[in-house]
């Protein structure tokens, strides 16, 4: 065989050597795959709504950055306390705390019941904990899905406090100027569909809410941590 | 005389595009050290692959290229997963870049000192392009395409050098148009003013970039809305003429570089214009220092250039149907300018290129584009030039203006009837379906494989083995 031809296949060969190669890789990291490898996604604090906390001043989280809430098929929340499975645990969108309590296994023994509403509305990565029986008692103010729009109506009062976006029922949202029935209704479905609010900007997302609108709200509204 | 020596020798700056490409398709789904990788060795295949036998400073233009690949890969890769640090809330001033009809409303390009912004909005009359505005908004990021092949708003806007769109709460103009973007609005107004409607509707395509809707319906049921769009077939019959009137040597390289440049800021700089531009402008400075100035690479190279300044615009649909058909027509002439078959089937050949690509994005294309596009690009290089100079009477108020204008009405309706017979003749509509890319790509291999100095017989293995490599990556995905 002469040099031009070994040199040819030679060529050929280490060429088709860095096909296989190049394809080894894609094939290594096909896991990977439909991800959007998480560029440009911003990480953002977790959520907690504690039962042993009532509704505790929240600060403004207007000037924070975030992505704008993406739609997911499931919300995640981390159960702990008195249940009889702590843990993480996939709900589905929209869930209430009593869908929460289900995937944790239901109320350890010493759990109470009657400490925590449960068809209060969940948001996604929330914490959730609990109590126990003897906590209740000891600590009553610690359980803040008691009566939670009562709760937030007569502290709003006394403290002119703002209204959690993620938290509020539409009843709680129609005290807020510019705010009616109907829009009300419109942000509460919002969050139902695209969980939590992220920012209060994100009201701008919501059917009927115009930058007026919005400006005059923004003032009564808060998102809490 | 061509040389069949592989692409080190042939198409370095082909080797170069098509490097960047594979990183940046593969930068949504692998890491970017992955993407590095494969890319390079990717382009390291492709050029041994298609190299005959080792010349004497082979090694060195080898190394050279790849490690332009490296860089240029590396560099659109970092610059993809940069992520913009802007405030959920800006107060600022900026430009308005650009304003298009959005639906029911304007969509306006914002450039601002926290990068670019989209702002929907309503139709108002004094947010025209290149106003200062101050504006305060709320900020939102783009919205993904909801189903593979839907709308992405995310890719669209990316692609135009947006970081995110911004809901306008407050917005007032701070002074009028200036520079290039005053003698745009003038220039329609005056289109619009003085032409009769069909000769308008060509005119503002043509010079301004401004789209009529019931002519682009027109052209879309046609096939040919690619002549709509200023892109290289505009900007070459400019250069032409340029060139035509100007003299040889320096004057004419620095004149036909100005007119080409500043016709394609009239138009608004559309990337399939500034992809022409750049072109012409690689080839003109080639001529300059006496190289020999290769089209095909000039292409690449244009496309190299687009992209190490906006990487997005890999996603812009536009900018792939134009390099797409620019390096499909430069690579055939490059080997086939003496085969005269070729030429005539240059622009069938070209549709079928762009099928796979344009059916993908628009969903559907009529198969009557396919014999209309043969006929309509050689008639349209002569029906554009006569149009612009049948309508400079009525412009510069010049006498026979009303004649000049009726007369180009009068070619211009003769070419819609004769366009709507033959889509009625042809009333088939091709939905997208993978055969189209399938044969998009098998086409443009096969013609870019033998402009990229590859041999009959491995352009021939290449093609053949081709499909078990894409059903490779097909499966992966």
């Amino acid at each position: 065989m002469d040099k031009g031809r070994v040199q040819q296949y030679a060529l050929i060969g280490a060429g088709l050597l860095c096909f296989v190669v190049a394809a080894v890789l894609l094939h290594t990291f096909k896991g990977q795959f439909g991800k959007e490898s998480a560029k440009g996604t911003l990480l953002v604090m977790e959520e907690t709504l504690d039962l042993s906390v009532p509704d505790a001043p929240r600060p403004d989280v207007a000037d924070v950055s975030v992505d704008k809430p993406q739609v997911k098929d499931v919300w995640v929340v981390y159960v702990t306390g008195s249940v009889k499975n702590p843990g993480v645990y996939e709900v589905p969108v929209g869930a209430r705390v009593y869908q929460a309590l289900e995937a944790a296994g239901g109320f350890a023994d010493q759990g109470d019941a009657d400490a925590v509403n449960l068809a209060a509305p969940l948001t996604d990565g929330a914490h959730i904990r609990f109590p126990a029986m003897g906590e209740k008692k000891a600590e009553p103010q610690q359980s803040s899905f008691q009566n939670v729009p009562a709760a937030h109506e007569e502290s709003r009062a006394k403290s002119g406090r703002k209204i959690d976006l993620n938290r509020c029922t539409a009843k709680d949202l129609e005290e807020v100027p510019g705010i009616g029935p109907k829009t009300a209704l419109v942000i509460i479905q919002y969050r139902e569909q695209n969980g939590a609010f992220r920012r209060i900007e994100d009201l701008l997302l919501v059917t009927g809410i115009g930058p007026k609108k919005y400006d005059t709200i923004k003032e009564f509204v808060v998102i809490a941590n | 005389m061509r040389t069949e020596n592989g692409p080190v020798v042939s198409a370095p700056a082909f080797t170069i595009l098509l490097s960047i490409c594979v990183s940046i398709s593969l930068f949504f789904y692998l890491s970017l050290l992955a993407a590095l990788l494969i890319s390079f060795f990717a382009a390291s295949g492709w050029m041994l692959v298609g190299t005959q036998k080792i010349t004497s400073n082979f090694m060195r233009v080898f190394f050279m290229i790849l490690l332009f690949c490296v860089i240029f890969s590396g560099m659109s890769l970092t610059h993809l997963a940069k992520t913009s640090d802007v405030p959920s809330t800006v107060e600022t001033e900026g430009k308005i870049l650009m304003v298009r009809e959005w639906g029911r409303r304007n969509a306006a390009l914002i450039k601002t000192g926290y990068g670019r912004f989209v702002a929907y909005m309503a139709r108002r009359g004094d947010l025209q392009e290149g106003a200062a505005v101050r504006l305060r908004g709320a900020t939102f990021d783009f919205q993904r395409a909801e189903e593979k092949g839907g709308f992405d708003e995310f890719l669209y806007w990316r692609a135009k050098g947006a970081h995110k769109k911004i809901v306008v709460l407050e917005i007032e103009t701070l002074s009028p148009p200036s520079g290039i973007y005053r003698w745009r609005i003038f220039l329609e107004k005056r289109i619009r003013d003085v032409l009769p409607e069909r000769t308008a509707a060509y005119m503002l395509a043509l010079t301004v970039g401004v789209r009529d809707r019931a002519l682009s319906d027109l052209h879309t049921r046609a096939g040919t809305v690619h002549l709509l769009a200023v892109s290289g077939f505009h900007v070459g019959i400019v250069a032409a003429f340029a060139a035509f009137f100007l003299r040889r040597g320096l004057a004419r390289i620095i004149g036909t570089s100005v007119v080409v440049w500043l016709y394609v800021l009239f138009a608004g700089a559309p990337v399939g214009g500034v992809r022409a531009a750049l072109m012409i402008q690689i080839c003109l400075l080639a001529g300059l220092f006496g190289k020999p100035a290769s089209a095909f690479n000039g292409v690449s190279a244009a496309g190299v250039l687009m992209l190490l300044y906006n990487p997005w615009t890999y996603f812009d649909v536009g900018w792939r149907l134009s390099i797409l058909a620019a390096l499909f027509l430069t690579a055939l002439f490059s080997f086939a300018k003496e085969n005269k078959l070729a030429l005539l089937l240059a622009s069938p050949l070209v549709w079928i290129v762009t099928a796979g690509q344009a059916s993908l994005a628009f969903g559907e294309i009529p198969l009557a584009g396919l014999f209309i596009n043969a006929l309509a690009v050689p008639i349209f290089s002569f029906l554009f030039p006569l149009i612009f100079l049948l309508s400079l009477p009525a412009l510069l108020c010049l006498p026979f203006a009303e004649l000049c204008s009726g007369l180009s009405e009068y070619l211009l309706e003769a070419w819609e009837i004769f366009s709507e017979i033959f889509v009625q003749l042809i009333p088939i509509i091709l939905k997208h379906a993978p055969l189209f890319s399938w044969l998009s790509c098998l086409l443009f291999a096969a013609v870019v494989l033998r402009a990229s100095g590859y041999t009959r017989t491995r352009s021939a293995a290449v093609l053949f083995l081709s499909p078990f490599p894409l059903l490779f990556i097909l499966r992966l995905l």
